[in-house]
């Protein structure tokens, strides 16, 4: 028998844009918000993990500092999209092998000191310099699904409407204000089928977790909430013809998480995954097997993804509405899921959720799906 | 010591044709593209310089209206060898229509729909 983790304090702070911001400015909220959560003091937690993409040298350090936290290990993860959860997925590890018994982890980026536009990619990679950027991989496997599955952009922008609809309630979501079909399709093209509603918008932000021991869960505030799997992959190198519909990546990474847990799709109640293009919750809906290969767009229209419906996906508004600060993503989905778990979300509650999922994965990279692709299965 | 920094062109022309620069293992005959001095399948650290086809089927594709070569199409082109590679489109390219390389032009190989 493996020694269990719980989560026992989470924080975060509205994800937007703060460009006059520093790392720390930005993170040591999500952080004090975290530890007033768990009723922790600094000396009760053994390390720290930051995962960033784009904080800089040393930013766990330079975050922690201000909070008078250095002084133990502080480990910084660097994981493109999965930076923050698969620096949770450390802290999980760590705990688990006994290395020591509580972790502080948190995720920060700040994407307004790139002024705008796509993400900036490594061009060491031939296709970053052939000309490949984040929206265009993802529009190409838009372009295919809807070719292969018979569906129109109309579908896809379906996706842009209920993230806001979910967004609306949540004080934490980058974008709040309600769309429609037609005003999704028409705004500014990206990279087609693409359209700027259909893309992760450009922010900063936070957001923080401490993880326990099971067994000392007790000293701290809130109910605990468990990791019930914790799974990191990355992704199969393919240089040849590769089904590009198909998520491989989050395919075998959500294999693995259901048999970790014991638990399968139908067990899911609420999910928070990796939305940075519209077409992505619709691929990771079948990934997941919440519906049937090519059905995805069914599921949505049929409400099976709302809240209120089979699981609820992404509540909070997901990368496309909650916002996509690289680092602070996967820890900000995991704060989203406790927070269901426990019932504190009000208007965008998922009711009575007992089991969560999320999903952080990501990075550009020829002849990958993903470069890495992180999912934690919570429960209460 | 480093491995060996130097590169093929991305293209090769021969006789008009221009046939993209690609490696294959001798050990496992994989082929990809572009060259690269070891085998990610078996492992095998001597590549060889590959001529790929020149020819090949359009994937998928997006035209690109962000950055500042913008606009540009984009195209995952499945090679008549079975080597799949990113291109420029050079006019348009439906999905399923058949393209031949016709240039390279700094770090991407461009494609034309075949006439």
């Amino acid at each position: 028998m493996t020694r269990g983790v719980s989560l026992v304090g989470v924080g975060m702070i509205p994800f937007g844009r703060y460009p006059e911001a520093t790392h720390a400015d930005i993170a040591v909220p999500a952080i004090s918000a975290a530890m007033d959560d768990a009723g922790a003091r600094p000396t009760d937690l053994d390390v720290a993990f930051c995962g960033t993409s784009f904080g800089g040298m040393l930013t766990g350090q330079r975050v922690l500092r201000e909070l008078g936290m250095t002084g133990p290990p502080i480990t910084n993860v660097e994981n493109a999209c999965s930076s923050g959860s698969t620096a949770i997925r450390q802290a999980y590890l760590g705990i688990q092998a006994g290395a020591f018994d509580t972790a502080l982890v948190f995720g920060v980026d700040k994407l307004t000191q790139f002024g705008g536009g796509t993400l900036p990619l490594e061009v060491e990679d031939h296709e970053v310099r052939g000309g490949m950027v984040m929206p265009a991989l993802y529009a190409m496997r838009a372009q295919r699904y809807l070719y292969e599955h018979g569906y129109g952009p109309e579908d896809l922008a379906a996706v842009a409407v209920k993230s806001r609809e979910h967004a609306r309630s949540n004080p934490y979501a980058q974008l709040r204000k309600r769309t429609t079909v037609g005003e999704v399709l028409s705004s500014r093209p990206i990279a087609d089928p693409l359209t700027l509603f259909q893309c992760c918008p450009t922010g900063d932000g936070a957001a923080a977790v401490i993880l326990v021991a099971d067994e000392l869960a007790g000293r701290f505030t809130p109910p605990p909430v468990h990791v019930l799997a914790s799974v990191l992959e990355s992704g199969r190198y393919e240089p040849g013809h590769r089904d590009m519909t198909r998520a491989e990546i989050t395919i075998q990474s959500a294999e693995l998480a259901y048999e970790q847990a014991g638990l399968g799709p139908d067990d899911i109640d609420v999910a928070e995954i990796h939305d940075a293009f519209t077409i992505a919750e619709l691929m990771y809906y079948e990934a997941f097997g919440f519906c049937d290969v090519g059905e995805a767009p069914k599921a949505l229209a049929a409400g099976e993804t709302s809240l209120g419906g089979r699981v609820a996906v992404n509540p909070s508004g997901g990368l496309l509405s909650r916002g996509h600060p690289i680092g602070a993503t996967g820890v900000g989905q995991v704060v989203e899921i406790v927070w269901q778990l426990r019932g504190e979300c009000g208007e965008r509650q998922a009711e009575g959720a007992r089991i969560g999922l999320a999903h952080a994965t990501g990075g550009g990279l020829a002849g990958l799906d993903h470069g890495a692709c992180c999912i934690h299965i919570l429960g209460r | 010591m480093v491995r060996a920094t130097t590169r093929p062109a991305l293209v090769f022309v021969v006789d008009g044709e221009h046939r993209p620069n690609g490696g294959r293992c001798p050990a496992c005959d994989l082929r990809l593209f572009p060259f690269t001095p070891s085998c990610p399948s078996c492992t095998k650290t001597t590549m060889e310089v590959c001529r790929l086809a020149s020819t090949g089927e359009v994937y998928s594709r997006s035209t690109v209206h962000v950055g500042a070569a913008a606009p540009y199409m984009l195209a995952y082109v499945d090679l008549d060898d079975g080597v799949r590679l990113l291109a420029k489109v050079r006019g348009d390219a439906p999905i399923g229509g058949r393209v031949r390389v016709v240039a390279s032009e700094g770090d991407a190989v461009v494609v034309e729909v075949l006439a």
